[in-house]
């Protein structure tokens, strides 16, 4: 089976294909149960695989499967190949098993859009591209993906794009993704240049010929970041995943939660080995995925659209994930990576539901006592809250903590900022929980659109991720709580894959007390969010009663509009000079010009033909003259 | 001139001198004027000083040939002008003047 | 005195009197404002050119010149220089015609100075060298010009005397096909035979 790897890849493409071009024959929920059934088939095979791969003992586990020659210049071969190794074999589970429950929960969700053909034509394409990205064998079919991906988010989030917002949205994905594109690409020159090919297996054991903290191996690692800061929205280039929510909610579950924006965590994982030769490099790492962990948490705290919560909680989830990976635990970055695309997957389809059910309400100050009504997204919801505050024996507390631990070993102070940060995101998952659930109904039904639970096909995938959110944990259970002796399993399993460079110089009693910790810290901000809005009912106020401090961080600190200001408007303006100066004047001038010149020169040999024979004549009389002149000097 | 050449003595050389020269002089009349009749009889002169380089040379080489072929000449002279003229009146009953330079139906788009 | 003496005496001058005398009527019809006088000149070049083939001893050729060219073609250009009522010209002299004048004599000078000076050094040679023909002076006073010329027309150049003949009724249809229109209608068909 591992040889048929391709088949992963090959059905969503297949899916593509049929959905794009008889879509609007087949109808709605054809497409989207073509859809889905492709994409579940793909998860099949990616067990079967796992399982076979599995079977084999642990320095076997690396298999690449190629299926042709590509680019093949002068010493450089890059084939197309597949890479299965634990790796990626970790990244596809998660892409297909969260991906195909995002598919068939959308049958639901988009029931009643006319155009969701389009919708599942893309969703299969985006798994495509997603599926090459992480089981591309070299660094070109990873980029290949990494471009699809950027691709359909672009198609995905503007797919309501009749509305100037979304319109909006797409391009600014895409655009903040191609500047970080940017950095990707000088990154790949680089190792080009300095290592001759793009595999990863070659690179691995080249890499072992550089000593660590070289000068090329450090601008390969940070330009290669500045991919994976464009991609995983992380400070500077996250400002678009908030806005990225004008897309359908499912396609937030997916890409922005689950799959795309973790392709940053997966490049790094992928070239951890050359990572690790840069200690520079993973200091900035760390240090920027603590930064905006806690940057984007703040600004979480005071958002009042269900959404822009839960994308601001992605960032900041994300920066975490870089903090782990930035302390040189790739596993435990891989970790979070997994639990996230449980809890958030859940999370926002959960959202999802309670904007179906409230007619594509999206303000939680029109929300309210939906516990009743929506029992089952409620109680799915609750457990996806859980498991981001890390409450114990949920998955995010096995992840969250393992990150927070090794970072505490690297940096006591970043561990600071991310433990800051964790008792935040505590503190803004309840109080989104609670006004949304608890209190009084301020939602107004009208009519016969009443508001109910949504239908099975919604509600299966949620119970579905909230039973992962709830045992996720499992694949990684530290040591020192290992009473049933299972042993860090995803640790073990991707030990080959990914290098690890993270130390550990404390002790376990101390790993203990930390944890205790971050317990600690949790509970803080449920409290304080228990407080404020279950028990005081407090329901957050209308946009113009905030000032000050709260309503700079209400503002996403201006961010947006200051990057407006610095790079928008000024390259347009200097695009429109050199419009007017260069374009207009000097091409235009020389294209122009030259019609100018040849209709003048066509005008002056006009006039030779005057219809005078004497003229003619004299023409003739010059041209003999000429040629006896010529025959005279010629005998001269 | 060539080394041969002396004015006293009539050769070849001088006839054919005079056959070019009348020969221009004919075809700078033929651009100068610019009546139709006297541009023809400018012509005619052109003719005229070919006739005699022909006759010079037939003469120089003791054939006859050349003398023939300048009867010809004449003859086709003859018919030419005929037809020539003819057409001469018939333009000048259509554009009332002999002036060739009024006579410009050839004329592109100016 | 000598005769080939006088001869060698009298040939130039009356070479030069002939060859003077057409150049400068030639030149007379390209000045000459009246077209009437124009054909009046043409008709004295020709006449001076008939006496160079005298000169040259094509006495032949002087005799058809004058029948045909003076006696024939100039009477039909004076007739038609009657018929149209030709002034002496009153076209306008704008810059462009002297301009043209102008050019014309130069490239003209221009060309006869070329030709002449080429001309001149290899006509001389070239008469030396070729192979000459049996028709020398001493056969003509032998048997006479005519003979000569009429056997040689109708006999070697037997085809193109006949063709010749034909292009002249091809002239003559020709002529009359042309002048047909000018005819009114109304007139009796023997008006046709104009």
């Amino acid at each position: 089976m591992i040889e048929n790897v391709w088949l992963i890849t090959a059905l969503p493409l297949a899916g593509f294909i049929v959905i794009g071009l008889l879509g609007k024959r087949l109808g709605e929920k054809l497409s989207g149960i073509i859809a889905s059934l492709f994409s579940a088939a793909a998860f099949v095979v990616t067990i079967l695989i796992f399982m076979e791969v599995l079977a084999k003992e642990e320095s076997a586990r690396k298999i690449i499967v190629k299926f042709f020659d590509w680019i093949v210049v002068g010493k450089v071969n890059t084939a197309v190949a597949y890479q299965v190794d634990p790796l990626s074999l970790v990244m596809t589970l998660i892409v297909t098993g969260v991906g195909s429950l995002i598919h068939f929960y959308s049958i639901g969700y988009m029931h009643g859009d006319k155009l969701s053909a389009k919708y599942f034509a893309y969703l299969n394409l985006f798994m495509f591209s997603m599926l090459n990205l992480v089981l591309g064998s070299n660094l070109l079919i990873m980029f290949l993906g990494w471009e699809g991906v950027g691709l359909c988010s672009y198609l995905l989030i503007g797919y309501y794009y009749e509305t100037k917002e979304a319109g909006d949205a797409g391009k600014k994905a895409f655009i903040v993704n191609r500047v970080g594109d940017f950095g990707f690409l000088i990154g790949i020159f680089l190792i080009l240049f300095v290592f001759g090919t793009l595999e990863f297996s070659e690179l691995e054991q080249l890499a072992e010929g550089h000593k660590s903290g070289e000068m090329v191996i450090f601008w390969i690692t940070i330009m290669l970041f500045i991919g994976a800061t464009g991609k995983s929205a992380q400070i500077p280039l996250y400002v678009w995943l908030p806005d990225a929510m004008a897309g359908p909610t499912p396609v937030s579950a997916l890409i922005h939660a689950a799959t795309m924006v973790t392709s940053g965590i997966y490049m790094l994982a992928r070239l951890s080995f050359l990572y690790v030769k840069s200690p520079e490099t993973m200091m900035i790492i760390c240090i920027i995925g603590a930064l905006t962990a806690f940057f984007a948490a703040t600004i979480g705290m005071f958002q009042n659209d269900i959404k822009k919560v839960l994308a601001y909680s992605t960032v900041s989830q994300l920066g975490y994930m870089f903090m782990g990976v930035g302390a040189g635990a790739f596993s435990a970055g891989i970790f979070h990576v997994m639990t996230h695309a449980f809890f958030k997957a859940l999370l926002f389809l959960g959202a999802g539901s309670v904007i179906y059910a409230l007619h594509h309400e999206q303000d939680i100050r029109h929300m309210g006592g939906l516990r009743k009504k929506l029992p089952i997204t409620h109680f799915t919801f609750l457990i996806g809250t859980l498991a981001i505050a890390g409450t114990p024996l949920f998955s995010g507390f096995f992840s969250k903590d393992e990150i927070l631990w090794k970072v505490f070993n690297y940096s006591p102070a970043i561990w600071l900022i991310g433990a800051t940060g964790a008792a935040i995101t505590s503190y803004y998952m309840f109080r989104l929980y609670f006004v949304t659930f608890y209190g009084e109904m301020r939602y107004h039904e009208h009519g016969d659109h009443k508001v109910h639970e949504s239908p099975l096909i919604m509600t299966v995938p949620l119970v579905i991720l909230a039973a992962l959110s709830l045992g996720g944990g499992l694949f990684g259970i530290p040591h020192i709580l290992d009473f049933f002796h299972m042993g860090n399993l995803l640790e073990e399993f991707l030990h080959h894959s990914v290098s690890d460079s993270s130390v550990v110089s404390h002790g376990a009693s101390t790993e203990i007390a930390m944890m205790a910790m971050s317990v600690i810290l949790a509970l803080v901000g449920f409290f304080i969010s228990y407080k404020v809005f279950f028990k005081g009912k407090r329901v957050p106020g209308k946009d113009e009663e905030y000032s000050g401090l709260p309503k700079t961080v209400y503002n996403k600190y201006y961010v947006d509009e200051f990057y407006n200001i610095a790079f928008v408007k000024s390259i347009y303006h200097a695009a429109l000079i050199l419009w007017r100066a260069f374009d207009v004047f000097v091409i235009d001038g020389i294209v122009n010009g030259v019609a100018k010149l040849l209709r003048n020169l066509g005008g002056g040999m006009r006039e030779t033909e005057t219809g005078v024979v004497h003229d003619y004549m004299m023409y003739m009389a010059g041209g003999l003259v000429s040629f006896f002149v010529l025959l005279f000097l010629f005998f001269l | 001139m060539g080394e041969s050449m002396n004015l006293m003595n009539i050769t070849q050389t001088h006839y054919i001198v005079l056959s070019v020269l009348l020969f221009c002089i004919g075809a700078a009349g033929v651009l100068i004027r610019r009546n139709a009749i006297v541009i023809f009889l400018c012509v005619e002169i052109m003719l005229n000083a070919v006739n005699i380089a022909l006759v010079a040379f037939s003469r120089g080489l003791d054939q006859n040939r050349g003398e023939v072929f300048v009867f010809f000449v004449i003859a086709v002279a003859a018919a030419e002008s005929a037809i020539g003229l003819s057409l001469l009146i018939l333009l000048f009953r259509q554009k009332k003047t002999l002036d060739v330079d009024e006579i410009n139906s050839l004329k592109g788009n100016l | 005195m000598d005769s080939t003496a006088l001869i060698s005496f009298i040939k130039p001058v009356v070479f030069y009197t002939f060859a003077a005398t057409a150049v400068l009527s030639a030149i007379m019809v390209i000045v000459s404002k009246n077209p009437l006088y124009s054909a009046v000149n043409l008709v004295l070049t020709f006449f001076s050119i008939a006496g160079i083939y005298v000169l040259m001893g094509a006495e032949v050729i002087a005799v058809f010149q004058i029948l045909v060219y003076a006696g024939a073609i100039m009477v039909l250009v004076i007739f038609v220089i009657m018929f149209l009522n030709l002034r002496p010209s009153l076209f306008k002299i704008q810059f462009k015609h002297v301009f043209r004048s102008g050019l014309a004599v130069v490239f003209m000078t221009a060309l006869f100075a070329i030709i002449a000076s080429l001309f001149s050094k290899g006509v001389g040679v070239y008469m030396e060298h070729a192979q000459k023909g049996e028709i020398t002076q001493a056969a003509i006073d032998a048997e006479g010009g005519f003979q000569l010329f009429s056997r040689a027309l109708f006999t070697e150049f037997l085809l193109p005397f006949e063709l010749t003949s034909l292009l002249l009724t091809v002239a003559i249809i020709g002529v009359v096909v042309l002048i047909r229109g000018m005819i009114k209608p109304g007139v009796s068909k023997k008006g046709q035979e104009k």
